[in-house]
């Protein structure tokens, strides 16, 4: 099992934009960008081929030398963004090298410049909401706030609260009101 | 939503904004005098009277009525969004909700959370978070001959054309007030124009501007974090922004005074 990764397609939509892919997963709200690399992997990626397999593609699409490196490091990366539908096993895969690793023995190979290719990323982000994207309350409108609007947008607030602070209920000696609360 | 419906309700308009239809009812007439500036950009009246959406606003009137119902109230849905004695946080907040619930239930455009020019027949967008200096830039920008296309949302259709969204720019340090493109000596962008170039960049005092160009799928990603319709609508806003980054050049860095940066980039895109 360990050795047959298997793409998640359940939930995803999926737009491929150049050599690379961008998906968005509609059950954790998360939208990934893979790099040429980590989206051939994942498309290829069906249950049935196992790592060997996947290396000779990754061979014979890219032209490097053992491929395995790569797509171990690969599918190491879309585990944790579980873009696998059996992603526990490859989170702590004994033979997945480094990020750190691949890149050195890249630069032995002469392929440093094909880096943005060739070294596996899978860049992630939360998909904001309006409250995250809108313009920040102050400290005090925070506090004025009633408490059934105190999550209501915009949630936000500014400075001089700490940055990521968030107009939420709060409670202090039993009392419950709006407040800016740190991250 | 039945006891909000039973409380007297004056006055009321339906308004259609991008494919949205919101209604706003008042408890008296002169309460709309407030909302008519506050309405979206490209806004008009609703053919039909049935909404997706009911904004309901119970202001206090100066003339006595202030003494029965003391509070400013604003409803969106049924959700309270402002009680409060402020007139104008109670319209600041109905604003936000009001143009940000249209950005997310716009059903055929991407609002992004950008600055947007225009410059040469083509758009220039500045995607970026609250305190990124979004404005400063937009404003430099416009100083500096480019036309005004937003300072909120830059409004994608699905052939990655920008729709003017002419908000007034608020900028901080330069005045209490507004500032339209006009009183900034340049002019607002009338129709849509397709992008030509995106810019990812945030200010930081003493930077140096040195782009890194963006690969298309590293774009797509950057340019979601400021899109929050994805929840609701993804393969359509994938879809536009797939089109999008697969032709137009990206860049990204972090950018000192704005008035250099507006330079470079006008002359970059002669």
């Amino acid at each position: 099992m360990r050795e047959r990764p298997k793409a998640r397609r359940e939930d995803l939509i999926v737009q491929k934009v150049g050599e690379e892919l961008l998906i968005y997963d509609q059950q954790r709200h998360r939208a990934f960008c893979l790099n040429p690399m980590a989206a051939l992997v994942w498309q290829r990626a069906n249950g049935r081929r196992t790592i060997a397999a996947l290396s000779r593609a990754v061979e014979r699409t890219f032209g490097v030398p053992e491929g395995e490196r790569l797509v171990r490091l690969a599918v190491n990366r879309l585990a944790r963004a579980r873009l696998l539908e059996n992603w526990r096993p490859f989170l702590d895969d004994p033979q997945s090298p480094s990020r750190r690793e691949v890149m050195r023995w890249l630069a032995r190979w002469g392929l440093s410049a094909s880096l943005a290719v060739l070294l596996p990323t899978v860049k992630a982000i939360l998909a904001p909401t309006a409250a995250q994207a809108a313009t920040c309350v102050t400290p005090i409108d925070c506090v004025r706030r009633p408490r059934g609007q105190c999550e209501r947008f915009p949630s936000l607030c500014c400075p001089p609260a700490p940055p990521g602070s968030r107009c939420q209920l709060d409670s202090i000696n039993g009392r419950v009101f709006c407040n800016c609360v740190p991250p | 939503m039945e006891k909000l419906d039973r409380l007297g309700w004056a006055a009321g308009l339906a308004v259609e904004a991008f494919g949205v239809r919101v209604g706003i009812r008042a408890n008296h007439a002169r309460a709309l005098e407030h909302v008519w500036p506050l309405l979206p950009p490209g806004w008009k009246p609703a053919r039909t009277p049935r909404v997706d959406y009911l904004y309901s606003l119970i202001l206090r009137d100066g003339q006595g009525e202030g003494r029965v119902r003391p509070y400013h109230l604003v409803y969106s849905g049924t959700t309270r969004l402002a009680r409060t004695f402020d007139l104008e946080e109670a319209l600041r907040l109905f604003e936000l909700d009001l143009h940000f619930y249209i950005a997310e239930a716009a059903p055929r455009h991407v609002f992004v959370h950008a600055g947007a020019v225009g410059w040469r027949g083509r758009a220039i967008l500045l995607p970026g978070p609250r305190g990124s200096g979004k404005s400063r830039l937009v404003a430099a920008l416009v100083r500096a001959g480019a036309s005004y296309l937003s300072d909120r949302f830059a409004v994608l259709d699905r052939h990655g054309r920008v729709h003017p969204y002419p908000v007034p720019l608020k900028l901080g340090g330069e005045g209490p007030g507004k500032w339209s493109a006009e009183a900034l000596g340049g002019k607002t962008a009338r129709r849509p124009l397709p992008v030509g170039l995106i810019v990812f960049t945030r200010y930081r005092a003493g930077a140096r501007w040195r782009p890194r160009e963006l690969s298309a799928g590293e774009a797509g990603v950057e340019l979601l974090r400021h899109v929050f319709s994805t929840a609701w609508a993804p393969e359509f806003v994938l879809g536009t922004l797939g089109a999008l980054v697969a032709r137009v050049r990206a860049v990204k860095s972090a950018r000192g005074e704005a008035e250099e940066v507006a330079q470079i980039l006008l002359e970059e895109e002669r």
